[in-house]
């Protein structure tokens, strides 16, 4: 199977207010398609390497850092201007943020067809209607997000990360702002909506439950207090 | 897979969020109206009142009008003179003041006014700029009061009654019908004037001096061009002893006894001896023949004048006329008709033209030719003729042809109405005038206040308009970086989706020419209804057109180009702020 990511000896380090906060990758192999779970309790760096991988920081050093997309095509991402990844992340990569993440001033119709119409694909309603039907929000799709429920804008924001058909989902918290009954069946969604399209979804959550039924994989960190500040290191954990 | 152009995506993000944010996006435009408007109208009444006074100088001819302070003879070589000035934009000579005042009567309500005539001719600004018609040969154009008056409009006719002390000591009076073309407004004269042609006012001064007005039918002596002669042949039997002599050039006009004269044609006298009276310079007439005919009264001298060829021009060519026949002087001399016939020695009779004198001289005459005596370039005209010829190379004199008479026409003239081309040309023409020590009357202190004020208002406002300026450029930067700083959050967003910084700054951009735009727009609207207030509220001291508060299209383009311009400027500085962070800053609300 085509890798999605692979990862080695990757280190980031953080100072604030003379605190020094370090996380260190060894090694990180994804393969496409599948669903991984990033799960830690806040601070363990999970917001940290979920920047790193949706490509919003660079790393401070890496050995190894390339995505794969398609079928046997890797991209080293070491070293690349902010222009270049910026197109990454416009045509292959979709982001699920917490709270907020879509545009206010725009419906929701055109929130989803927002990254369709950068990447340059055709942008019309018939485009997204399959998408919105099985995130089950097509009733809402010409409403502004401010009319729409948490729930329905979190699947809002699933619906507008992958409507561009983009090779890797990264969900940061999507459900930290909903009940649990409701956080789950967004989870249930996102898994199934990727898996219908081959999508690979890394989603960091503090939740475990959320996750349990649905991750292929799933990581957490290992903390360790030294002299300099914490080092955490990220290792996979059996489900 | 066809990829279409992302280009217009940032733009179209742009106007959904200033249009989503409406109340936001009306709070900033309103906010850099209310910078922009006030400059926008300092600027305007700046322009506006100066250049209202400015074109109001600029319009009112008598702002650029000169006249003399004192009478005196102006000759039209020196009217010539003036006009070719290029500071000059028209002249026209003038009467003596006394000459000017007429009564004016109406034809239909009888009415009359005192009032001045004024010379006009096509081209004078005080008519032209005034929206008055130049009056033709037969018509005379109103200032307002007089036609108020008179109570007459154009169309109308009114009579000119022209009154002079005459011979008797008694009044005389001589009328004249013109027709009413314009009505002058107050602006071109506050008293009774009538404007007509020059030559109507010359036969008014003529007619005032005594002279007869044929063309107007009104009585009068006739300016005949009386003959001047080079010198008097004095024939006799008898000697002229050393008195006579001395008596003959004492104050005689005078000043030559030539006892063995060479000069020809002599006279054919038969008599012992012959002399020549001459002068010097200037020729003589009656009155100095009269003279040397009381010295020699009763010793039985004949006198003939004498004459010097004279030269005259016959199309083109010249010609030299000669003395036909040595007439001898008798006390009817003077008195005889002026004689048409000319002896052509060239054998052709026609008629000819002659012309004699130079420039303003100049006189043609027609003539009757006689018969051929040989010479092509020369003819011979009576001795009388050749007097009058004489006299008409030395001054300015008219042909009449109903009374075929040479008539004697004015010198030159006691004032003139003198326009500047330009504001700036009076302060030149009162020099030229000055150094030719003829003082004038001008506006330049009325001139020299606008540009003064001119100055000063630019003055204050640059300093308004900096202030105002300062302040705008402050307003707009703040609004404009505050904006921005509100939309980081969105910036992160957007370069999360993988937008580019290029697009990041197209979509800050958009936002900040259109708020600006329509903050222009909006600042416009004010601006000219704040004008309109302004000029409604001065209605009363403005003309048709005219405006205090007014902005030009370059300066309206200039402000829009600062503004626009500052606009780039602070959503570029606020721009690259933005895109400095990176987008995994602005992912978390921290």
């Amino acid at each position: 199977m085509s890798p999605a990511y692979l990862i080695s000896d990757l280190r980031q380090v953080r100072e604030k207010a003379g605190f020094r906060f370090e996380l260190q990758v060894d090694s990180l192999e994804i393969a496409q398609g599948q669903f991984i779970a990033v799960v830690g309790p806040s601070g363990c760096g999970k917001s940290t390497l979920l920047d790193i991988l949706a490509l919003a920081s660079a790393p401070q050093k890496a050995a190894r850092f390339e995505i794969g997309v398609g079928e046997e095509h890797c991209i080293k991402l070491t070293g690349k201007s902010a222009a270049g990844l910026a197109v990454i992340r416009r045509d292959f990569l979709g982001y699920v943020l917490q709270v907020g993440g879509l545009f206010p001033f725009l419906s929701v119709a055109d929130n989803i067809l927002l990254p369709r119409r950068l990447k340059g694909l055709s942008a019309r309603m018939s485009d997204i209607t399959g998408l919105a039907k099985e995130l089950g929000i097509s009733e809402h799709l010409k409403k502004k997000p401010a009319y729409l429920s948490g729930g329905q804008r979190q699947r809002a924001a699933i619906a507008r990360a992958m409507s561009h058909e983009p090779s890797i989902v990264l969900a940061d918290e999507p459900t930290g702002a909903v009940d649990k009954i409701t956080a789950q069946a967004i989870c249930s969604l996102l898994k199934k909506t990727a898996l219908a399209r081959g999508t690979t979804v890394v989603m960091v959550t503090h939740d475990e439950s959320l996750v349990g039924q649905i991750a292929d994989r799933r990581f957490t960190f290992k903390l360790e207090s030294g002299a300099s500040g914490i080092i955490s290191r990220l290792v996979e954990s059996r489900l | 897979m066809r990829r279409r152009s992302s280009f217009l995506v940032p733009w179209h993000l742009a106007w959904a969020d200033l249009s989503h944010e409406w109340i936001m996006s009306l709070c900033m435009i309103l906010a850099l109206s209310a910078v922009v408007s006030p400059l926008l109208l300092v600027m305007g009444l700046k322009h506006g009142t100066v250049d209202t006074l400015r074109s109001r100088l600029l319009d009112d001819p008598r702002n650029r009008e000169i006249r003399p302070k004192t009478a005196v003879s102006y000759d039209s070589a020196w009217f010539e003179k003036i006009n070719s000035l290029p500071e000059t934009g028209f002249i026209i000579p003038s009467t003596r003041m006394l000459s000017a005042s007429v009564t004016l009567k109406a034809k239909k309500s009888g009415r009359t006014v005192s009032a001045d005539l004024w010379p006009t001719r096509e081209g004078d600004p005080l008519l032209v700029d005034n929206k008055s018609v130049v009056p033709d040969r037969g018509e005379a154009t109103l200032s307002e009061s007089a036609a108020e008056a008179l109570d007459v409009v154009s169309g109308s006719e009114i009579e000119v009654v022209v009154s002079r002390t005459g011979a008797a000591g008694l009044n005389e009076v001589a009328r004249a019908t013109l027709r009413v073309v314009s009505v002058a407004p107050q602006r071109a004269a506050q008293i009774s004037v009538a404007f007509v042609p020059l030559n109507f006012l010359d036969a008014v001064e003529r007619y005032k001096d005594g002279g007869a007005v044929a063309e107007l039918g009104w009585p009068g002596s006739t300016p005949k061009v009386k003959p001047v002669f080079d010198g008097v042949w004095i024939a006799g039997d008898e000697k002229i002893d050393e008195l006579e002599k001395s008596r003959l050039i004492n104050q005689t006009g005078w000043s030559v006894l030539d006892e063995s004269p060479k000069e020809k044609p002599m006279p054919d006298h038969g008599r012992q001896h012959i002399y020549l009276l001459k002068c010097e310079q200037s020729p003589s007439g009656e009155d100095s023949f009269i003279a040397v005919a009381d010295v020699l009264r009763g010793r039985g001298f004949t006198l003939y004048p004498f004459i010097r060829p004279i030269e005259a021009r016959q199309d083109g060519k010249s010609v030299k006329v000669f003395p036909r026949v040595l007439t001898p002087y008798s006390e009817d001399f003077f008195k005889k008709q002026f004689d048409r016939t000319l002896m052509l020695k060239s054998g052709q009779t026609k008629e000819v033209v002659l012309s004699v004198g130079s420039g303003d001289c100049s006189v043609y005459i027609p003539f009757v030719t006689g018969i051929d005596s040989g010479q092509s370039n020369a003819v011979e005209a009576d001795v009388f003729v050749m007097g009058v010829l004489r006299q008409a190379a030395l001054r300015p004199t008219k042909w009449e042809p109903v009374g075929k008479n040479l008539l004697l026409v004015r010198m030159g003239y006691a004032g003139f109405r003198l326009y500047a081309k330009k504001l700036e040309d009076v302060a030149v023409l009162q020099k030229t005038f000055e150094s030719q020590e003829i003082g004038v009357i001008t506006q330049s202190e009325r001139i020299r206040d606008v540009v003064e004020m001119d100055k000063k208002l630019t003055f204050i406002s640059m300093l308004v308009g900096g202030v105002g300026g300062i302040g705008a450029i402050a307003a707009l930067a703040a609004s404009l970086a505050g904006a921005v700083e509100r939309k980081r959050r969105y910036v992160g967003v957007l370069q999360l989706l993988g937008v580019s910084s290029g697009q990041v700054l197209q979509f800050l951009l958009c936002q900040s020419i259109s708020l600006v735009a329509a903050a222009l727009i909006l600042s416009s609207a004010v601006f000219w209804g704040g004008a309109c207030f302004i000029d409604m509220v001065f209605a009363k001291s403005l003309a048709d057109g005219e405006s205090f508060c007014r902005i030009s299209q370059e300066m309206w383009c200039i402000t829009a180009i600062v503004s626009i311009g500052l606009a780039l400027l602070a959503s570029l500085f606020a721009g690259f702020k933005a895109m400095r962070i990176e987008p995994s800053d602005a992912i978390r609300d921290e």
